[in-house]
């Protein structure tokens, strides 16, 4: 099932995943952090002791003669190298800077001397080479007396960083393995709160496929707040699942009575004319009109099916239709009927004026279709009937009227049930519920009323479909 | 291809896989004189229609096989101009746009009533063919096309050229009307200096002339006209 986005990850496996990499990123630099300090403790511990030893030697410079001296027992060094696994080298230089003794290769020290420093010496510590390798010397400015002033000497005292870097590295092997250890602990109670957080999630999926693959029931499986909407649009679906499911079964129960009865008809009508119980005239007559139910109903229903099918597609939604050059479509298309009946038909309509409604123009014919043929089947022969269209306001409204019986008082609250068509040989009944159907599809509001009598004393029915503005997006004055 | 001389019975190939409707239509149609070949696949039909000479054919869309559509295609594909008329349960207005598109002449949805499709079978027959069915009876009336007259029981009825063009239209459709903008193009032409109201006063005139004839012209007032027997009671 892709709910989440395009991928089909889990949300137990994802939260860790992201979990996971916050924290791994924490920890990465917090042992950089915590390694910088190390190594810097490291250096302090052991700058104090190069200073020590850049000390010793100053000590041991005199002004003699004239001359400077320096009388460095080669035991200082040695005890030096003793506490350190690495190699120790110094260089003194005079007061001008030039080499006094010492090791030479040892570059001169050529920085600045900090105004403030931690220890009480005029020192600067810093990084170098001595033959390739990597050293931390020290550079001491020592005073010398020279009978009547001090003047200052430069020791200069190099280590090499064994000792330094595998401190440093002991400390952050240790921190590591700390850190690891730490993360696995984590990850596992990670995995399994989100795992104990994701419980409902499961127990909910266990409920769904463990119901009758045909229940649409709603579901009353406990769901957490987060679950509800979902749990809520789930029981919807199914609840409208089911409206559908039993308008459908309603439907064909009733439909295949309807369809069945004319057949019926037909058969029993057949078998009369077969035994010569009736005159094959009037049989024919009987049969013709059977075949005429028949195939309306069976027409009707195809529309129905139709109109459910063409709801809410956006083919639907877009199509433009005008009214005024439908009604006169449908009222040559029904033309034969008028001629037949000797009808007395008229389409009233606003002048040069196209009225267009947004609106599928199949669903909208097939409204007036339905609607003109009641009006024809109801009007008496030589009767009269007609199409009025009207702007009124933001309203658009399209009317059939005819001079039949209207209807009366018992045939109203059975209006819109299919099938329930009070007169037999009228329609099936399922005419205005297809009406209904559409106006709900296209947004419009179907009334019918009987109409007052008018001057020749007949009244009759008024159908009448209200496009409202809302749909009625575009009411346009196009000149003709 | 499908030229049929004047007075044979024109040729047929109705293509129909239902039995029982091949077999109905066949009897009705050759009862109302015309000769009728028959194919019950898409198959045979494409060879039928591709190797002999029809007036019409007349094609079911739901065929085993090979679709009708196919075959409609496929015949057009041939070059072959031959006037098609399809008959579908399919009444979708899609399916009618795919039809006519694909090349069919005319469209009947079923179940269909005998004499309408009678009535496009001739009115296909007249298009394809002006020469053989100029004569057409309506009533009293028999209307001679090429001759520009029209006849009321078997004499000659004073008519204008407007009068005779709206006549003749409306007869083309007994008993169906035709829109006021239809004869409009048919009896004005461009005829741009005519008055909106002309159409009215050719009705008028026409509706006098056939008075007192059995047939009459009923106005379908916003819409049209048309033409249908009187009441016999």
């Amino acid at each position: 099932m892709r709910v989440l986005g395009q991928s089909p990850i889990s949300i137990r496996r994802r939260l860790t995943l992201w979990i996971l990499a916050a924290l791994v990123s924490f920890l990465v630099i917090d042992t950089t952090v915590i390694y910088q300090n190390t190594l810097q403790s490291i250096n302090v511990a052991y700058d104090r002791t190069l200073l020590a030893s850049a000390r010793a030697i100053g000590d041991t410079i005199r002004y003699e003669d004239g001359k400077l001296k320096s009388s460095l027992p080669y035991a200082t060094l040695e005890v030096f190298e003793a506490v350190t696994p690495g190699r120790i080298v110094y260089r003194v230089n005079d007061f001008d800077g030039n080499f006094l003794t010492g090791y030479p290769e040892l570059p001169p020290h050529d920085g600045v001397f900090p105004k403030r420093t931690p220890y009480a010496a005029l020192a600067a510590f810093y990084e170098s080479t001595f033959e390739n390798e990597a050293v931390r010397v020290v550079a001491l400015l020592q005073p010398v007396y020279v009978g009547t002033e001090y003047r200052m000497v430069t020791v200069q005292v190099a280590e090499t960083m064994e000792l330094r870097r595998a401190l440093a590295q002991q400390a952050l092997i240790s921190t590591l393995d700390r850190q690891a250890i730490f993360l696995m602990v984590l990850a596992t109670l990670i995995w399994w709160l989100i795992e104990r957080g994701m419980r409902p999630v499961s127990v909910l999926r266990r409920a769904l496929l463990e119901r009758d693959p045909d229940s649409l029931a709603p579901i009353t499986t406990p769901a957490p707040r987060e679950l509800k909407p979902i749990v809520e649009a789930l029981n919807e679906v199914m609840a409208r699942l089911q409206r559908v499911l039993d308008d459908q079964q309603r439907f064909v129960r009733d439909a295949s009575h309807q369809l069945r009865t004319p057949l019926a008809v037909l058969k029993a009508q057949v078998q009369n004319a077969q035994r010569g119980h009736v005159a094959p005239q009037v049989a024919f007559d009987e049969l013709a009109i059977s075949v005429d139910r028949a195939t309306r109903v069976a027409n009707q229903m195809l529309a129905i099916a139709k109109v459910a099918q063409l709801d809410g597609t956006p083919e639907a939604d877009n199509e433009t239709t005008d009214l005024v050059r439908l009604a006169r479509d449908i009222a040559v298309e029904c033309s034969p009927l008028i001629a037949e009946k000797h009808l007395d038909f008229a389409l009233d309509a606003p002048d040069g004026q196209s009225l267009v409604f947004r609106g599928h123009e199949w669903l909208i014919r097939e409204l007036f279709r339905n609607l003109m043929s009641n009006a024809i089947r109801h009007t008496p022969r030589g009767g009269a009937l007609g199409i009025d269209i009207t702007p009124h306001g933001n309203v658009l409204l399209m009317s059939v009227w005819d001079s039949g019986s209207g209807l009366d008082r018992e045939r109203w609250s059975k209006l819109f049930q299919p099938f329930s068509s009070g007169d037999p040989n009228a329609g099936s009944g399922l005419g205005l519920v297809i009406c209904q159907d559409i106006c709900a599809s296209i947004g419009a509001r179907l009334n019918l009323a009987n109409r007052d009598l008018d001057e020749t004393g007949t009244s009759g029915l008024r159908a009448t479909v209200e496009f409202s503005q809302k749909s009625a997006s575009t009411l346009e004055d196009v000149a003709m | 291809m499908g030229v049929t001389p004047p007075l044979d019975k024109p040729r047929l190939l109705v293509v129909e896989d239902d039995p029982a409707l091949a077999q109905a239509l066949a009897l009705a149609l050759s009862r109302r004189g015309f000769n009728v070949a028959q194919a019950t696949n898409g198959r045979t039909a494409l060879e039928r229609a591709t190797s002999e000479s029809f007036a019409i054919i007349v094609l079911d869309l739901t065929l085993p096989e090979l679709d009708g559509f196919e075959v409609l295609r496929a015949i057009r594909a041939k070059g072959l101009t031959t006037p098609i008329i399809v008959l579908t349960a399919r009444s979708t207005v899609g399916d009618r746009v795919q039809g006519l598109r694909l090349g069919a002449d005319d469209y009947l949805a079923k179940p269909f009533d005998l004499d309408e499709l009678e009535a496009r079978l001739h009115a296909l027959l007249r298009r394809s063919n002006p020469g053989i069915a100029n004569k057409r009876d309506f009533g009293a009336l028999r209307i001679d096309e090429a001759a520009s007259v029209c006849y009321a029981n078997g004499e000659a009825l004073e008519l204008s050229a407007r009068e005779f063009t709206m006549l003749a239209t409306l007869i083309e459709k007994p008993a169906h009307a035709v829109t006021r903008d239809r004869l409009w193009e048919r009896v004005f032409g461009d005829g741009r200096e005519a008055q909106p109201d002309a159409i009215e006063v050719v009705a008028y005139r026409l509706r006098k002339k056939i008075a007192g004839l059995d047939v009459e012209l009923v106005a379908l007032r916003g819409v049209g006209y048309l033409i249908r027997e009187k009441r016999s009671e």
